[in-house]
């Protein structure tokens, strides 16, 4: 009989119009590290809450030690003995680490703080898991690496015994990662059990016992780490299908639209470099496409270009004009179309209606406007135009409140406008999210249209079967670097996945080499 | 057309059904204070209340004197409902409307006593004094982030002091006894009184002017600068999404300066309104003038509607004229509880009107309902922290978000 | 001698109320409320406070043998009636998440109207200033000091604008601070309007925390109201002239917290007292204006403006404040 310390059968959480977990079943053994892989949407994050009591499942059970439990919030799990690292530490800033690792669970005299003992007991958990933390010191003062140990540390206080690590290396360095695995090493020598979330296919093979995938809300499978290897495991989290793409072959003659040089974006998370010091070229009639996993310092580096950002040190040019120290105005005016990542944030103003999001990047230019009254005309045969043109489906046509729109025609409307300006460089981040197959070929069809035009065409994908669909060249970026340069035709999704997780990297990409 | 299989309420009708709500919550508390009030008198009957309340609604129609006083009482407050309006419709909370109004029109009236200039001088004068103090927060705002309630009010009482002192060191405003308050106009300058068309005497009431006129011009000015104008785009693309707007190019800084100083600029004509009138003088004042403050419920009631304002103007200026009607001493304090509450229920208005759009939004996509091409999507949370607004450290500077 | 006397204790008296009501605004916000409507609940505190002791406590045998704790149950009062209204705050911003400042707003419209209406249904009718009793004052004798023997600055310095409500100011300021830094209570509500996500995920009820702390903050600003009416004169009025907001501002320059929150209510209160005292006293510039009292008076304003302007830089307001928590997005 198998010793599984946490067994979750047959969950599903939907939200609406997604289903998130869709009968998935994960069974942890006691003393093991488990990884938990995926790629972004996968539905990862959404098992973990769920085990950690942010949100209860449709269906499906939970057992501890074999006997059916009932997690409702983070108390309940707590209370189990399950704890959890978030990917965003929960972590008040002007706190102390000691205060931190304390709260909720407070020792108390008469109400009173009595923080001597505690602070022992918390130096004594430090010394034993080899988690060096300055306990009198503030988070917002201390390095990321740090923040995760306290995170560890607050888990370890309460005694917890199933450790959920959620994305840990995302924001670490190298060096820090090393030390992350050895301490999860150590844990399991004192009888935790770890789950690890992650993408990072060669941290899964360094560090886990045993890995379960998923994929679009779906269980693939569990397999022991001894018995696979990197390849196995990126085809299953990408899936078998052969991807047929769908861009004719093209030879891109074309003149260099933008070039950024040594670009540094710094980060708001954390004292690395968000995007650090790339380089890269766009050409005219050419897609080229951004590929990465999620956080990886894509859309800092889309902000810096398009000015929504400062950027620390580089230069950017387009159409031969530099525009590193422009305003986002005067960039938009030199050339630039962005289709932000965010569409609720950046792309539209959602209590305007249609006609007046369509005219966002135009409304101040000539024929739109005299004297600073705007031409009510011109605006409505423009937006009508759009409409017709990107077929964009609303319940009032021009006057339609843009918040009451589907995601999809709300999506439409912003790459109408931006098409719409006719500008030499095109930057689309993530266009086709969230959409459905019928919206993605749509999209998918307008932006080849624009690199036939001969416009250059920056994409930022994360889906891997965009990436292949559409891209006439691949730049892969990795921890804020670009680390590969594949053509789409010569490669396979095996291969960037392994790009994409840091397991390989191009030789012109290697540091300190060129 | 979308199909609906059930219908939804538009936004124009949600935000009238809240701020009929409002006003009902106001009424009702108002007649329970009232009944509250009663009963601690000892010679009251179980109908006073009653009568009182339909007294105080029919008050305003029982003659045509009083039916002008509420226009006459409608144009400076709507004029500061569109100060507080606008200001809202950037994002900007403007209490600062009650200093910006008393400066406008004390400078008003230095104008037109020492300077001799004809009302519209006078009138511009004290916009222009308005506009100023309406700079101020506006530049404190985009500059250093601090929150424009503090420094508005912190304004309001340095205006009203100030409006004192120069009154006490400008002798020459005060020639005629008692000495203590600036001159009637008609004594110093009959031509900066606001023009009546010579329908004081045909009317019988010393309360018509084109006050009401210029206020109901200046709401249509508004109402075509918010709809029609570019700088209007920007100032509400700004107050419904800082985000948005920057990405689209529109420099935040400089909207919300212009925004305050047109801001204060209407408080500024609404004193000038109200003090070239010739039915009131310039006192002396230990406490700041309320008509700023009513602007706040003029602008909620109407959601900041330029032309909505008209309406809610009148109509508390309906109820000014109506609160005449509770005995003596009560009258102005029953009006300002009955309006303050009015302003607690709006608040929530605002917020019942979101839950109802949320629920509708809630039900559209249960229902599975999309447009014909059948693309529905949704964002999953699949991450466990939404990004909130980043609030800049600094004096409490967040973006209230006022107008939705 | 007398003047410098005269300054520094009415210095220390002016600062009370906003001494209280900065810490009754660092209470909310620190849990993550904004609460602009201290200026409302310092007049009902004030209101409460007035018409319980000249109406329940003048001429009863407390309130002869022991006026001092007619006093301390004066301000319990008043305290109670600010905890009452802050509740409007409470409930409209956290359970509907209403718009704090327009809430806020609301009710500091609301209080001096109701104020108003109640002195005339209560106390006469007309008349809206309620006076309080004499009993308040403290003299020497309370001290076992003979009031003729000392010199009559000491008595200017020491005794004359003394009051109970003093006393409690700086208790007040202590007690806050021990809670603040000292117990698990503190720890929490300051986690809840820093980072609440995180006090969430480790078990705090957030809601309630907020709910508690609003509470506490319109205790502590009834108080103030009471405090500012025996500093005024020793009449409650239904105005404290802005003292609400000066007691935000006192607040934001001492950076929410408690021992920052005494000397910035001194630095501030010394420049509301020249306002009212140095026009009066000989040796005070007017600058060649009349009734220069009123050039004083704006200054306390400006100041705050200038000293807001050059601090706004390392002002570190709590991070979750005014953003209305909902549990769902965790």
């Amino acid at each position: 009989m198998e010793d599984y310390i946490i067994e979750m059968e047959n969950i599903r959480k939907e939200f609406p119009g997604v289903v998130a977990n869709d009968d998935v079943t994960l069974r942890v053994r006691r003393g093991e590290i488990h990884a938990l892989l995926g790629e972004n949407g996968a539905g990862k994050s959404t098992l973990m809450s769920v085990l950690f009591g942010l949100y209860r499942p449709d269906l499906g059970v939970i057992k501890k030690n074999g006997e059916v439990v009932n997690i409702s919030n983070p108390n309940d799990a707590n209370d189990l003995g399950i704890g959890m690292v978030h990917q965003h530490f929960k972590l008040v800033e002007v706190f102390t680490v000691l205060e931190n690792i304390i709260l909720g669970a407070e020792p108390t005299k008469y109400g009173f703080l009595t923080m001597a003992e505690t602070r022992k007991k918390v130096l004594d958990l430090s010394e034993k898991f080899n988690l060096r933390v300055d306990i009198d010191a503030k988070i917002e003062d201390i390095s990321v690496g740090m923040q995760q140990r306290v995170e560890i540390l607050k888990m370890l206080y309460r005694e917890n015994e199933i450790l959920i690590f959620d994305e840990p290396t995302a924001v670490l360095t190298p060096q820090e990662i090393d030390e992350l695995m050895k301490i999860m090493k150590e844990l399991i020598k004192e009888g935790k059990s770890i789950l690890f979330i992650s993408h990072k296919l060669n941290e899964i093979m360094s560090v886990c016992d045993r890995v379960s995938v998923l994929r679009k809300g779906k269980y693939i499978g569990t397999v022991n780490v001894a018995d696979t290897n990197t390849d196995a495991l990126s085809e299953m989290m990408v899936g078998r299908k052969v991807e047929t793409i769908k861009v004719t072959p093209k030879q891109i003659k074309g003149q260099s639209i933008l070039k950024v040089e040594n670009l540094i974006v710094p980060s708001k998370l954390h004292k690395n470099n968000a995007v650090n010091n790339v380089s890269f070229e766009v050409k005219a009639g050419e897609i080229l496409c951004i590929a990465g996993i999620e956080g990886n310092g894509q859309s800092e580096l889309v902000y810096g270009i398009t000015g929504l950002e400062k950027t620390t040190s580089g230069t950017i040019t387009l159409n031969d004009t530099d525009i590193t120290g422009m305003s986002i105005r005067e960039r938009n005016l030199t050339g630039m179309s962005h289709i932000p990542e965010d569409r609720h944030k950046f792309g539209l103003v959602l209590d305007f209606n249609l006609a007046d999001n369509l005219m966002l990047k135009k409304y101040f230019q000539k024929g739109y406007h005299s004297y600073g009254f705007i031409n009510k005309d011109r605006v409505l045969k423009h937006s009508k135009e759009l409409i017709k043109k990107f077929d964009i489906r609303s319940g009032r046509g021009s006057y339609t409140t843009t918040r009451s729109m589907s995601g999809g025609n709300q999506q439409k409307a912003i790459i109408a406008r931006e098409i719409d300006c006719e500008s030499e460089l095109l930057i689309a981040v993530q266009p086709t999210r969230g959409l459905d197959v019928g919206a993605i070929e749509n999209i998918h069809r307008m932006l080849v249209e624009q690199r036939d035009n001969n416009k250059a065409v920056l994409l930022v994908s994360l889906e891997l079967e965009e990436v292949f669909d559409i891209s006439d060249r691949i730049l892969v970026m990795y921890n804020g670097e670009f680390v590969a340069e594949l053509n789409p035709r010569k490669t396979t999704p095996q291969e960037i996945g392994l790009y994409m997780v840091g397991s390989k990297r191009q030789p012109q990409f290697v540091k300190g080499g060129e | 057309m979308m199909a609906k299989s059930r219908k939804e309420l538009s936004e124009g009708t949600l935000n009238i059904i809240s701020s009929i709500i409002s006003i009902l919550g106001g009424l009702l508390i108002g007649f329970l204070i009232l009944i509250l009030l009663e009963i601690t008198k000892s010679e009251s009957t179980i109908s006073t209340p009653f009568t009182v309340m339909r007294n105080f609604l029919t008050y305003p129609l029982q003659d045509s004197g009083k039916f002008i006083k509420v226009f006459y009482n409608a144009a400076p407050l709507i004029l500061c409902g569109l100060a507080v309006g606008f200001a809202f419709k950037a994002g900007l909370f403007n209490i600062g409307a009650t200093g910006q109004y008393t400066l406008g029109a004390f400078f008003a009236l230095v104008a037109a006593i020492l300077w001799q200039f004809p009302w519209w001088a006078a009138m511009l004068v004290g916009m222009v004094v308005g506009a100023f103090w309406g700079f101020i927060p506006g530049f404190f705002k985009a500059v250093f982030n601090i929150n424009e309630v503090i420094t508005t009010i912190m304004l309001n009482w340095a205006a009203l002091n100030l409006a004192n002192l120069l009154l006490y060191n400008m002798p020459k405003l005060r020639i005629i006894p008692p000495y203590n308050r600036v001159d009637k106009l008609i004594a110093r300058n009959p031509s900066a009184l606001l023009p009546d068309l010579g329908l004081k005497e045909l009317l019988g009431t010393d309360f018509f002017n084109i006050g009401i006129i210029i206020a109901i011009v200046l709401a249509v000015v508004m109402f075509i600068v918010l709809n029609k104008t570019t700088f209007g785009y920007e100032v509400k693309a700004c107050g419904f999404n800082k985000n948005a707007s920057t990405y689209a190019g529109i420099k935040a800084k400089r909207t919300i300066i212009m925004t305050m100083v047109i801001s204060g600029a209407l408080a500024g004509i609404a004193g000038g309104v109200s003090f070239l009138a010739g039915t009131i003088q310039f006192n002396i004042e230990s406490n700041l003038l309320a008509m700023g403050f009513n602007g706040i419920p003029v602008a909620l009631l109407a959601n900041s509607h330029p032309l909505g304002i008209i309406a809610s103007g009148l109509f508390i200026g309906y109820m000014q004229v109506g609160g005449q009607a509770f005995e003596g001493v009560y009258s102005s304090e029953m009006t300002n509880v009955i309006l303050s509450v009015i302003i607690y229920f709006s608040a929530f208005a605002l917020i019942v009107s979101q839950v109802i759009k949320n629920i509708q939004k809630k039900n559209r996509l249960k229902r599975g309902e999309s447009d014909e091409d059948g693309s529905e999507s949704v964002s999953v949370p699949e991450t466990d922290d939404s990004e909130s607004e980043d609030s800049p450290e600094g004096a409490n500077a967040k973006t209230m978000e006022v107008s939705k | 001698m007398d003047v410098v006397a005269i300054i520094i204790s009415k210095t220390i008296l002016f600062s009370i109320p906003l001494m209280l009501g900065a810490l009754a605004g660092m209470f909310s916000e620190r849990s993550g409320v904004i609460n602009i409507a201290l200026e409302g609940i310092m007049i009902f505190g004030s209101l409460f406070a007035a018409i319980f002791i000249t109406k329940a406590m003048v001429d009863t045998p407390l309130a002869e043998n022991h006026p001092q704790f007619v006093v301390f149950l004066t301000a319990i009062i008043a305290g109670l009636a600010g905890l009452i209204f802050s509740l409007l705050l409470a409930y409209a911003a956290i359970r509907l998440k209403a718009n704090q400042v327009i809430t806020g707003t609301a009710l500091n419209i609301f209080a001096p109207s109701f104020a108003i209406l109640v002195a005339y249904a209560v106390i006469t009718l007309g008349v809206s200033d309620i006076p309080i009793p004499n009993l308040i004052k403290f003299s020497a004798s309370d001290f076992g000091l003979d009031p003729t023997q000392i010199p009559n600055w000491v008595n200017t310095l020491l005794f004359k604008n003394l009051y109970l409500t003093t006393f409690i100011a700086f208790f007040a300021v202590a007690i806050a601070f021990v809670v603040l830094y000292k117990t698990k209570f503190g720890l929490r509500l300051r986690a809840c309007g820093e980072h609440p996500q995180a006090a969430d995920s480790v078990g705090i009820k957030v809601l309630r925390m907020r709910y508690i702390g609003v509470a506490i903050s319109g205790f502590l600003a009834g108080i103030a109201g009471f405090s500012y009416s025996m500093a005024n004169g020793g009449v409650h009025q239904a105005d404290v002239q802005g003292f609400g907001f000066l007691a935000l501002a006192v607040m934001i320059f001492g950076n929410w917290k408690p021992l920052k929150i005494l000397f910035a209510a001194l630095f501030f209160s010394f420049f509301k007292t020249i306002a009212v005292v140095g026009s009066t006293l000989p040796g005070f510039p007017d600058f060649g204006l009349q009734h220069v009292e009123y050039l004083y008076r704006v200054l306390p304003y400006i100041i705050t403006l200038v000293v807001l302007a050059f601090t706004s830089k390392s002002s570190r307001a709590p991070k979750a404040e005014g953003i209305p928590y909902d549990p769902g997005t965790r």
